[in-house]
């Protein structure tokens, strides 16, 4: 799709630029009083350029079609302006002129100019914003390694809404709550392990109203899986996600005759999970996380969420049993989330029973010294016994491990895996970065079960390999 | 977040500083020996190390500036002792350092006699800075194979070099890691975006562990390397490295010989600190800020030093350290006789 545009702009301006040059071409002589030989030879030199633009055209229409891009395309067009307007101002280039490109061009035509003179010319000119739209696209995906190309770049709002109406196309209705879910994990406004699962939660209960209850067993399918195809292409399923989902089915499935349920049964039913197996499984993480830390601890942070928070609530509000409690906090960029977590603090009381330290994550092994403990949130307990957290848990990790600093992952029970895996490479999500931006910014990595001491679940304290084994 | 460039004030290489240092040392000695016609050669030794100590005490973090004077001193005392006639015995060597009895009387030595072969050495040993990073390259390049990954952090300009080499024979793959406060991979990134066979991209350090797993090399450089293998490095290695060391990856650390300090590493070191406000905005200043520009990392984690002279495995860089520096020099303290410490202590 994007392929397509640069051709049939080109194609568009190539006939404006025609006209043009037809237009401008009387004016000057007109001006200048030039000769009828100089007029013919100049209608010569134009009608010898218009044949080779379209030569050119022709070549990069069969380049576009095998897929090369819109920087050549760009080329011709570009070029052919520059030699019919004939003044020095004029002098356009592709940002990455290719070896093909330069054999392509007349020598009559102006040398590459530097990047001020494309700035003036693609104010005025109608061609070049195609063109350079296209480069972030194209070096994006040029900047990843190459183990990681087989990751999906991340959607953004455009591509959400267009497959939104490709879907409504084909007949099947999309909920506004799933719209919106979709557009804030794409733009990954949804920080923490479980936002995600009780936003799909809260989407779903809007849906559900939507269906009459005799009719839910037999309609639900068929309502569902368009919305959530949708919210899958955004990005993929966190775990608490699909085991909602799976949960759904298996509610469904076992759903008896209509006469015996109430009403709203599948969405108390959905409530009842979120309440059970999210709200009250953060109290009894947040309790056990509390007995954890003893006085004049020193708490390493990464990235932590309103969990957290509420557990160092918790323990401030605790009073004189623990009074003296202090937290480094680490952050990398692009995300920055442990400066989201300062602004959270910012005035806040905890303040003034928990002095902060802010550090970037290259820094940890220098304040590891200082460190009684590291306290980190995980996404996933992969069924071999790994933890799957935001990108840094397993650097971090690894790097306490060496000093023999305790590293505590908080996780909910539900959030074990049939997945296996061994390293952050073969599963996978791409995050955002600004435009400007070439740097490859992935998810999650994969901590090794040996370098995390202990697991906090609403089940207990347990090792990493205490994660359930998929029975086959 | 807003990314601090260092304000580009003609960035000088560890070699050029060097070079300078050098430069003006042997001003100051052919001064001297002009001015002062009784001068001995423990005169000479004497004005250098009080320079080595100004420049110490000017910027604690340079050590290259100290390592040119211990330079300089090394040629002044291989000088002294060979026109004092002195047979092979009283050349340094292993053997003798352990039996020698008779400590060398610099004193008895006119500056006068010293003059051209100081000098000479003197031309000699800026020869030798001059072309250090261009001999430390081509060792470097021989330990990228082809369509290797190589992890890098952060912009070096001798590690650069080595990767330019590299590519002029084979393609191979970086992967430039981003650490703050620096933020210089991205310099990095797109020195490396125009050498061809270079498939270049950028990464942040929290990504270091997650990729260590398809690395085949990594490969750094360092401000300082102190005598027992530790470094005074970017923030950032220390993590890269023990990331490396957890994946079995071969680290190399290219610097130059000029860099090797003859102390040992410890966490006390100096280190330089930067203005948080490089990393948070004002009203988010409550909390206490850590950041520091280099990291001290321990011995143990680097496989090969690549310098100019050769590659050279950690256990051998005392080696280094003996051919390159007089022992006497190891120590350069603040407000010293003329030390004849031989621990090595504090720069």
């Amino acid at each position: 799709e994007l392929k397509m545009l640069p051709t049939d702009s080109k194609q568009r301006s190539g006939k404006e630029k025609q006209q043009k040059e037809k237009q401008s071409l009387p004016a000057s002589s007109a001006q200048e009083g030039k000769s009828a030989a100089q007029l013919r030879a100049e209608r010569r030199e134009l009608q010898e350029r218009q044949r080779a633009a379209k030569l050119q055209k022709q070549q990069e229409q069969k380049q576009a079609g095998g897929g090369k891009g819109g920087s050549k395309t760009s080329n011709p067009s570009n070029k052919a302006e520059a030699g019919s307007k004939k003044s020095a101002e004029q002098k356009q280039s592709a940002p990455i002129p290719t070896s093909a490109d330069k054999k392509a061009q007349s020598s009559k035509l102006a040398p590459p100019g530097d990047t001020h003179q494309q700035q003036q010319a693609a104010n005025k000119k109608k061609s070049p914003p195609p063109q350079q739209q296209q480069q972030p696209a194209d070096s994006s995906v040029k900047s990843l390694p190459s183990f990681f190309r087989h990751l999906k770049p991340p959607m953004d709002a455009e591509q959400i809404t267009s497959s939104v109406y490709n879907e409504q196309f084909a007949q099947s209705q999309i909920e506004a709550a799933f719209v919106q879910l979709s557009l804030m994990v794409a733009h990954e406004q949804l920080q923490g392990p479980a936002a995600r699962c009780l936003g799909l939660a809260r989407a779903l209960r809007q849906l559900l109203c939507t269906v009459p209850v005799q009719d839910l067993p037999r309609l639900i399918k068929p309502k569902l899986d368009p919305n959530m195809r949708l919210l899958r292409s955004a990005k993929p399923p966190t775990v608490l996600e699909s085991y909602l989902e799976q949960r759904l089915a298996n509610w469904v499935q076992s759903a008896g005759s209509s006469a015996e349920n109430s009403d709203h049964w599948l969405v108390d039913r959905m409530n009842e999970f979120v309440i059970e197996q999210i709200e009250k499984a953060r109290v009894t993480m947040r309790a056990s996380l509390k007995s954890k830390i003893n006085n004049l601890d020193c708490i390493m942070l990464y990235k932590p969420s309103s969990l957290i928070f509420e557990c160092l609530e918790d323990i401030v509000s605790e009073g004189t049993k623990m009074p003296d409690v202090r937290i480094i906090l680490l952050d990398s960029p692009p995300s920055w989330e442990g400066q989201a977590f300062l602004r959270r603090l910012q005035g806040h009381r905890l303040l003034s029973k928990c002095p902060v330290r802010y550090a970037m994550l290259s820094a940890a092994p220098s304040l590891l010294s200082d460190t009684s403990k590291l306290v980190l949130e995980g996404q996933a307990l992969t069924a071999n016994g790994n933890v799957l957290a935001p990108v840094g848990t397993a650097y971090l990790a690894n790097v306490a491990w060496s000093h023999r600093i305790p590293c505590l992952v908080l996780c909910h029970a539900c959030q074990t895996w049939d997945q296996v895996l061994i390293d952050s490479v073969s599963y996978n999500e791409l995050g955002r970065v600004s435009s400007d931006s070439q740097l490859c910014n992935i998810q999650y990595d994969l901590t090794p079960g040996d370098l995390v001491t202990a697991l906090i679940t609403e089940r207990g304290v347990l090792p990493c390999t205490g994660s359930p084994v998929p029975s086959h | 977040m807003q990314q601090q460039q260092q304000p580009a004030a003609k960035e000088l290489h560890s070699n050029q500083l060097a070079m300078q240092v050098v430069r003006r040392l042997s001003k100051r000695l052919q001064k001297r020996q002009q001015a002062e016609s009784g001068a001995t050669a423990a005169d000479l030794i004497q004005m250098v190390r009080r320079e080595a100590v100004a420049c110490a005490g000017r910027d604690p973090v340079d050590a290259v500036s100290q390592n040119a004077c211990r330079r300089v001193l090394k040629i002044l005392r291989e000088e002294a002792v060979h026109s004092l006639g002195a047979s092979a015995q009283l050349l340094s060597s292993l053997q003798n350092n352990l039996f020698s009895e008779r400590p060398i009387d610099y004193s008895q030595v006119k500056a006068d006699s010293l003059r051209d072969a100081v000098s000479a050495a003197i031309k000699e040993l800026l020869l030798e800075l001059e072309t250090s990073l261009d001999d430390l390259r081509s060792h470097g390049a021989a330990h990228i194979g082809e369509n290797e990954v190589v992890l890098t952090l952060g912009y070096s300009h001798s590690v650069a070099r080595v990767l330019q080499t590299a590519a002029a024979t084979r393609k191979f793959q970086v992967i430039v890691c981003d650490s703050g406060p620096n933020f210089s991979g991205s310099r990095m990134l797109q020195l490396l975006k125009t050498v061809p066979q270079i498939d270049a991209s950028l990464i942040t350090d929290a990504h270091a562990f997650a990729v260590m797993s398809r690395v085949h090399r990594c490969l750094l450089s360092a401000q300082t390397v102190f005598a027992d293998g530790g470094l005074r490095a970017e923030c950032g290695t220390h993590g890269l490295l023990l990331a490396a060391k957890r994946h079995s990856v071969p680290v190399l650390v290219c610097t130059p010989a000029h860099k090797l300090a003859p102390a040992y590493h410890s966490v006390e070191r100096a280190n330089v600190y930067l203005n948080p406000a490089c990393l948070l905005e004002e009203n988010l200043s409550f909390a206490e800020v850590h950041c520091p520009k280099y990291d001290l990392v321990p011995p143990g984690l680097v496989t090969l030093f690549v310098t100019n002279l050769g590659g050279l495995a950690p256990a051998h860089l005392h080696r280094c350290l003996a051919e390159q520096y007089h022992q006497d020099d190891y120590s350069i303290d603040a407000g010293e006789a003329d030390g004849d410490a031989s621990v090595l202590d504090e720069e």
